[in-house]
């Protein structure tokens, strides 16, 4: 005798029994139940019949006229929306490219300019310190040449709401020193021009992620070919 | 060299679906080629009224064209069609039809006097029967024996669970075998 719940299991799969979906297990539980109950049978023959009827009820085509009125409701997209490279972060990339060209050319830095006069050192050595405490700091070694008397070095990477104090050192052929100057640096001066230099990569940034967004219409299917 | 057409009629549904990412116009046509007739019966049987009809599978192109970017393939993309067209066709019946969504009611058969006619208005009183079939009954009935799908795809293109889905669908028999028992009767 086939138990009451998995005979009502079974019951329940015989639509998905008729059109093939079931699993090896399930099917194996619908096809000893038919096997053992002949009511079983009944309700497939009835099963099978209803859907003779679903299957045979007529199919109509919808108008030519539709796909057309689709088509004109599709916005064309860009190719490859979603799977490569999403714009915000191209144009994040962009930003931080145009912001470190207009950095490096226009050098929004600290600006030192020195000059030797009667002695012949091999090197100048470039100490920082923030103001109100902290060690100096070796920021660069300038080499001198004996055709320069001018040098200037130009420090663009600073916290502008800090003030510095730089201390340039000549130092001789046997690592003597030979002269020492210091000054005083306000990097909050040079924020007007970091933030123009700021904005202006924003704004080519995004100007060229607005030209790269500019509906192209649909692309021919070539890769098909 | 391949022919476009015949190429694209080769492709897999879910190769079609990254061409139609890709913004490939003729991919979306070999979708809708492939897909119109049984969606749009699917609808027809759902909504009755051909213009509605056509209007809803417009809707659900549209809305696959726009949410191909979203489709993840963890279903099948003719389940993935359906649902969007049972839940856009059940919109239109909640808007417009209220009543047909809770509507179970079975026609009376008409007298049929010709004997060799009989069987075929057996038929179709069946089919009327089966029109006549609340919404929710009738896409079960549909998606499992028009289109061959597993109560899981079942459950998933109308949105319930699987226990509703074969709830549903013995509802759906015994009222179209008491339509026939009726029809013994007269």
């Amino acid at each position: 005798m086939f138990e009451k719940y998995r005979a009502k299991q079974a019951r329940d799969l015989l639509p998905w029994y008729i059109n093939g979906t079931l699993s090896g297990s399930e099917r194996e539980l619908v096809e000893r139940w038919l096997e053992h109950t002949p009511e079983a049978r009944r309700e497939m023959a009835e099963w099978q019949a209803l859907r003779r009827t679903v299957a045979n009820q007529d199919q109509d085509a919808p108008s030519p006229s539709l796909w057309p009125r689709i088509r004109s409701r599709i916005s064309p997209r860009s190719p490859s929306r979603g799977r490569t490279m999403p714009s915000w972060s191209l144009g994040i990339a962009l930003t931080a490219i145009v912001f470190a060209m207009l950095w490096g050319i226009v050098q929004p830095g600290v600006v030192l300019r020195w000059s030797v006069v009667d002695v012949a050192p091999s090197s100048f050595r470039v100490y920082r310190a923030p103001v109100g405490g902290g060690e100096f700091e070796l920021v660069t070694e300038v080499p001198a040449r004996s055709s320069d008397r001018a040098y200037k070095f130009v420090d663009p990477w600073l916290w502008p709401f800090r003030s510095y104090v730089y201390r340039v050192e000549a130092v001789g052929r046997a690592g003597r020193l030979v002269g020492s100057q210091s000054t005083l640096a306000h990097p909050l001066e040079l924020l007007p021009a970091q933030a123009a230099i700021l904005i202006t990569s924003l704004i080519v940034g995004y100007g060229v992620l607005r030209l790269l967004k500019r509906p192209k219409g649909f692309r021919t299917p070539l890769r098909w070919a | 060299m391949k022919t476009v057409e015949g190429s694209l009629a080769d492709c897999t549904d879910d190769r079609l679906i990254r061409a139609i990412v890709d913004g490939d116009e003729a991919a979306f046509a070999e979708l809708y080629r492939r897909y119109k007739t049984p969606l749009y019966n699917y609808l027809l049987r759902l909504v009755h009224e051909r213009e509605v009809a056509e209007e809803t599978l417009q809707d659900v192109f549209v809305a696959a064209w726009e949410g191909a970017v979203r489709f993840r393939g963890e279903a099948k993309v003719s389940t993935w069609l359906f649902r969007i067209a049972h839940h856009q066709a059940v919109d239109w019946l909640r808007k417009r039809r209220p009543a047909l969504l809770e509507k179970v009611e079975w026609l009376v058969a008409e007298d049929c006097p010709e004997e060799e006619a009989f069987r075929r208005c057996q038929v179709d009183q069946l089919c009327a029967a089966i029109d006549e079939l609340s919404a929710d009954h009738r896409a079960v009935l549909e998606l499992t024996f028009l289109r061959g799908l597993s109560y899981r795809e079942v459950a998933l293109v109308v949105g319930c669970p699987v226990g509703t889905v074969k709830s549903r669908i013995s509802y759906a028999k015994r009222h179209l075998n008491g339509v026939l028992k009726r029809m013994e009767l007269d």
